[in-house]
């Protein structure tokens, strides 16, 4: 009951919002975006680099787009916490004014703002979030980032085409750590491998030991993994080491050696590969204007990590949107302006599927290596356009 | 039956090897909440200030890293003694409540210190060589650290118990821990006793913290990430019985170890069941208590 007078509230509250920008509309030259970002807490790494992505956006195109000026306003969540992402979005909706959403580091985060961008018809453009079902829960979903599955089944393509036959599967114990396992699964399976174990890592695991131990009695000759960032990464590569599976089976990850955590590993974590949609070392012109303003503003030693580089194409989707608007905002006109988009990313040629709303883009498969003394995640197989399969 | 021996083997040395490091991080706590009755959650602050401080000796000021491992245990030896005048002795009066609220504040306080100063990254560890290496033992590969490791713990155990059953200290120590105001009452400066055991707990942490790093990755999140193992480590022992919290550590790494490894996904749980086990054990009148 209370639940429905609250929804009712909201609705109402919007309403009057609508009612008071359409009498404005015609003055309303600026369009506001709503940034819904880790900017403190445990994953404030993510936050700032949100942050950052835009500033360097903003410093080389400025705040114009089309016919209008976009103004960013932004909503820390400061942790996991998906009720508060809600009520962020209605607060910025209805409160702030905002047209257009962003940030959605944790996929949690997007499903819970999906009832009401679904009321309110707001555009929003996930720029991390990667779980894949996401994009069913609103039409108003755009996503700027990769859908989980995509790199999962690079890891099982890359493993087959180096006719790897028997495979490991070692993820964290958590939503994402199982898309990856069964797009993994599914995929190398259907290409003739066969999968020896796979098993699902506790999050909260400090001595990686006893899986290593596992992996290595296994034998396989490929271990898919899939692990948070940080120090669970670092533990399990570093047990993976000590326990000679490194050098034994070729191991595949997909975010846990970005650029920006590479230093946080020793010389165990060389040879091993991740499946990802950017590489540092591209040489596009894109990449090479972005990696220029980023160490203008951040310092020569910034490194661009997967969580610059989805953030800023989400903010290339945001102008796109914005550039269509004649007037008062029209969320149709901006959802048609980006289904079936292309363009040149940093990371690559990129375009929106008409049909999905899911980022058909490159997978690059890096291996860590050490070149002049410093490890660095070189480029060793592009796999173009790669899309969202129907598992 | 290879598959068994080799398990065991595993379970064996792994599971020792982690169950010493835990030893040395709550080894402290088990010493200060038994003779103090201080609930110092912040005691995982001073084993990642003992480690951070090692790995920042070895990796900026290229110092050889048992070197580091001495200089960081004794330096965080000497900071708690300044924070055991300052801040602690105000709380040793107070309600469980105080406690709790200010170590934890403590705790909240270095953690972000350390973000501040060293980044929310992990900081990569940087074993020396010699232990990155392997020797064989009992038909397998183990990693020299793991060794060492185990070897650090012991010297400690046999340190401790030394010092708690033959020095005038010890003795001291134990008579304060079983009643402090008797203790008071035979001429023994408890207070110094205190401000002496809680730099030597917190230098205890430190040296975990050093020489742990290979296996507990140092984030600053590190106090309270494992907290929870210091706190199990310190409810089984029982209060001050540093006999005890050596083969509690060791049982807890291998049925730790031995759960992952046979259970991985549910392993992490199979701790908790092994801590009610042994607390019901421990009450009086409950099935599972042995009958004296």
């Amino acid at each position: 009951m209370l639940k429905r007078f609250r929804t009712h509230l909201v609705a109402g509250a919007l309403a009057v919002a609508g009612a008071m920008a359409s009498f404005s509309g015609v003055a309303a030259q600026t369009v506001k975006v709503g940034v819904i970002g880790q900017f403190t807490g445990p994953y404030a790494l993510a936050g700032k680099q949100l942050r950052e992505s835009i500033d360097a956006y903003v410093a080389q195109y400025g705040t114009k787009s089309g016919s209008q000026n976009i103004e960013f306003v932004y909503k820390d969540i400061g942790g996991s916490n998906p009720a508060l992402a809600k009520s962020l979005a209605e607060q910025l909706i209805v409160k702030d004014g905002v047209s257009i959403l962003t940030g959605f580091f944790l996929s949690p985060e997007a499903a819970a703002v999906a009832p009401v961008i679904n009321e309110t018809k707001t555009p929003s453009v996930l720029s991390v979030a990667a779980s894949p079902p996401l994009l069913k829960m609103s039409p108003w979903f755009v996503r700027a980032g990769q859908n989980l599955w995509q790199p999962a089944i690079i890891q099982a393509d890359f493993a087959a085409d180096n006719g790897k036959k028997r495979a490991y599967i070692a993820v964290a114990d958590y939503a994402p750590g199982h898309d990856v396992q069964e797009a993994f699964t599914k995929r190398f399976k259907e290409r003739g491998g066969e999968i020896v174990a796979a098993d699902r890592i506790p999050l909260n695991t400090v001595d990686f030991a006893a899986f290593a131990e596992r992996i290595a009695n296994a034998k396989p000759d490929i271990v898919a993994t899939f692990l948070p960032n940080g120090a669970p990464a670092i533990g399990f590569f570093n047990a993976l080491a000590a326990r000679g599976v490194t050098k034994s089976a070729m191991i595949i990850g997909i975010a846990e050696t970005d650029d920006p955590d590479l230093p946080s590993y020793n010389d165990n974590i060389i040879g091993v590969y991740t499946s990802i949609f950017y590489a540092g070392g591209l040489t596009n012109p894109e990449n090479v204007a972005l990696k220029k303003v980023m160490a203008e503003k951040f310092g020569a030693n910034h490194a661009i990590g997967v969580n610059n580089v989805s953030p800023y194409d989400g903010i290339r989707l945001i102008y796109r949107m914005v550039e269509v608007q004649k007037g008062k905002f029209d969320p149709d006109a901006a959802m048609t302006a980006v289904k079936g988009f292309s363009w040149n990313s940093p990371s690559g040629p990129k375009m929106i599927d008409p049909e999905t709303r899911e980022m058909i883009h490159n997978i690059y498969v890096r291996q860590v290596q050490k070149v002049d003394g410093k490890l660095t995640n070189v480029l060793v197989k592009t796999y173009e356009k790669v899309g969202v399969p129907k598992l | 039956m290879d598959y068994l021996v080799s398990s065991l083997t595993f379970i064996a040395i792994y599971g020792v090897s982690y169950g010493m490091v835990i030893f040395l991080i709550s080894i402290g706590l088990v010493i200060t909440m038994g003779l103090m009755r201080v609930i110092n959650l912040a005691h995982g602050a001073f084993a990642a200030i003992g480690g951070y401080l090692c790995t920042a000796l070895v990796s900026s000021y290229k110092l050889n890293f048992y070197l580091a491992v001495v200089v960081a245990t004794l330096s965080v030896a000497l900071l708690s003694l300044i924070v055991e005048r300052g801040i602690y002795r105000q709380i040793y009066r107070k309600s469980e409540l105080d406690q709790v609220l200010l170590t934890i504040g403590l705790a909240f306080i270095t953690v972000a210190s350390l973000n501040f100063l060293f980044g929310p990254n992990v900081v990569p560890s940087q074993l020396p060589a010699d232990l990155s290496g392997t020797v064989e033992l009992l038909g397998r590969d183990v990693q020299m650290y793991r060794l060492f490791v185990v070897a650090v713990g012991l010297v400690v155990v046999v340190a401790l118990w030394a010092l708690f059953n033959w020095t005038m200290f010890g003795a001291s120590l134990r008579a304060a821990v079983d009643n402090p105001s008797m203790a008071q009452a035979a001429g023994i400066d408890v207070s110094r006793l205190f401000t002496l055991a809680f730099a030597l707990g917190s230098g205890l942490a430190a040296l975990g913290g050093a020489v742990g790093y290979g296996m507990l990755p140092l984030e600053p999140l590190y106090p309270f990430k494992y907290l929870i193992i210091i706190m199990i480590v310190v409810a089984l022992s029982g209060f001050g019985n540093m006999r005890s919290a050596a083969a509690v550590s060791i049982a807890v790494g291998v049925v730790d170890t031995a759960g992952r490894y046979f259970f991985p996904t549910y392993g992490a749980f199979i701790i908790y069941v092994f801590v009610i086990l042994y607390l019901l054990a421990q009450i009086e009148g409950s099935p599972l208590r042995r009958k004296s």
